[in-house]
């Protein structure tokens, strides 16, 4: 029987996002050509960000093909927008991998990574939720060998002044967070 | 007028009954061959027309960022050695990157295709990657969402039952 995967868990927790009031963003984490960030760099940009982890053990989510894609969508106006990927996987994505793998999507896709504390801040900051699990039981650091990770599989926009403007579905894809984006910056323009 | 009528009833008799004999047999034959687990049945509401109608065709939906895509690729290499027709799809514009994986996995007899994003396959109800569809007789008729768990023989003793 297969296992529980990573990506069922994400379904499953997408009916169990928090309904408490968002917010502002708020993190300190680690960039491979950045060094220490938080939400203050970037200014003046959106950022649009989603949480996940590099080893997929048998189906792989889409979430960063998405920001990329989203982005892309945007054209002229995709420099206004930053796409962010963070990893809930501290303990197997250093800060190497994910900017490796998330270079592979796009040269402007931007991986993040923290220690555990620093990723459960960003995640509580997100109003977003994480953990570890071994054969259906919750796991806490320190880490066994093996084991699987879930987490909640929203894509977040925020605003240049890092409050949240919109959350997108697991699965909305692309183009339809591309065009949301849109409308957002042509009533910003007005 | 009416002879001509006559004569035509009995032709037109036997194509439907050859037709109606040929589909209870197809579907005799899915019926009579163990799904393994892992394979679920799949009605696409929109059948993809421009698949060849080979007895059996699977066709996978990949990319080199996925690890558990790349871990299955040998086993669909050696599925296409067998003769089974094998459409490997790469998601995202990188034919070089699928050049070098194809190399470094020795993959000499998938297809190196590839489709800008993602959306064609999620219109399949798909969330993630691998995804693979198989098609019998150019008919969608199974899927498997996520890495292909079924051992090889019995993935390849399963097709072969079901292309009779």
């Amino acid at each position: 029987m297969r296992l529980l995967s990573c990506f069922t868990a994400i379904t499953i927790l997408l009916a169990g996002v928090s309904s408490a009031i968002a917010t502002p963003l708020s993190f300190f984490l680690e960039e491979q050509h950045l060094g220490s960030v938080t939400e203050k760099n970037w200014p003046g940009k959106y950022l649009l960000i989603g949480i996940g982890y590099t080893s997929c053990p048998d189906i792989c989510p889409t979430t960063v093909m998405d920001l990329s894609s989203a982005v892309a969508g945007l054209g002229a106006k995709a420099d206004k927008i930053v796409p962010i990927f963070i990893s809930v996987d501290p303990n197997r994505d250093s800060v190497k991998n994910i900017d490796l793998y998330v270079k592979y999507f796009s040269p402007n896709m931007v991986g993040l990574v923290g220690n555990i504390t620093q990723t459960t801040d960003v995640v509580k900051t997100l109003s977003a939720t994480y953990g570890y699990s071994l054969e259906g039981k919750p796991v806490y650091p320190p880490l066994p060998s093996q084991y699987e990770v879930y987490h909640s599989a929203y894509i977040y926009l925020y605003g240049p002044d890092r409050q949240l403007i919109d959350v997108f579905g697991y699965g909305l894809g692309g183009d339809k967070i591309s065009q949301k984006i849109a409308t957002y910056l042509k009533i910003e323009s007005l | 007028m009416n002879n001509k009528s006559m004569i035509n009833k009995p032709s037109y008799l036997v194509i439907l009954l050859t037709a109606l004999s040929a589909y209870f047999a197809s579907v005799s034959v899915l019926a009579s061959c163990q799904l393994p687990q892992g394979i679920d049945r799949f009605t696409p509401q929109q059948q993809d027309n421009t698949l060849p109608a080979a007895p059996v065709n699977i066709i996978n939906y990949w990319a080199t960022w996925c690890g558990p895509c790349i871990k299955e690729l040998p086993t669909l290499n050696n599925l296409a050695k067998q003769g089974i027709a094998v459409t490997t799809i790469h998601v995202g514009n990188k034919p070089k990157q699928i050049q070098t994986m194809f190399n470094r996995l020795v993959i000499t007899l998938l297809p190196q295709t590839y489709i800008a994003d993602f959306s064609p396959v999620r219109q399949y109800g798909f969330n993630g990657l691998p995804a693979t569809l198989i098609a019998v007789q150019g008919q969608i008729k199974y899927k498997v969402a996520g890495y292909i768990e079924t051992p090889e023989a019995e993935l390849a003793k399963w097709l072969t039952c079901i292309a009779k």
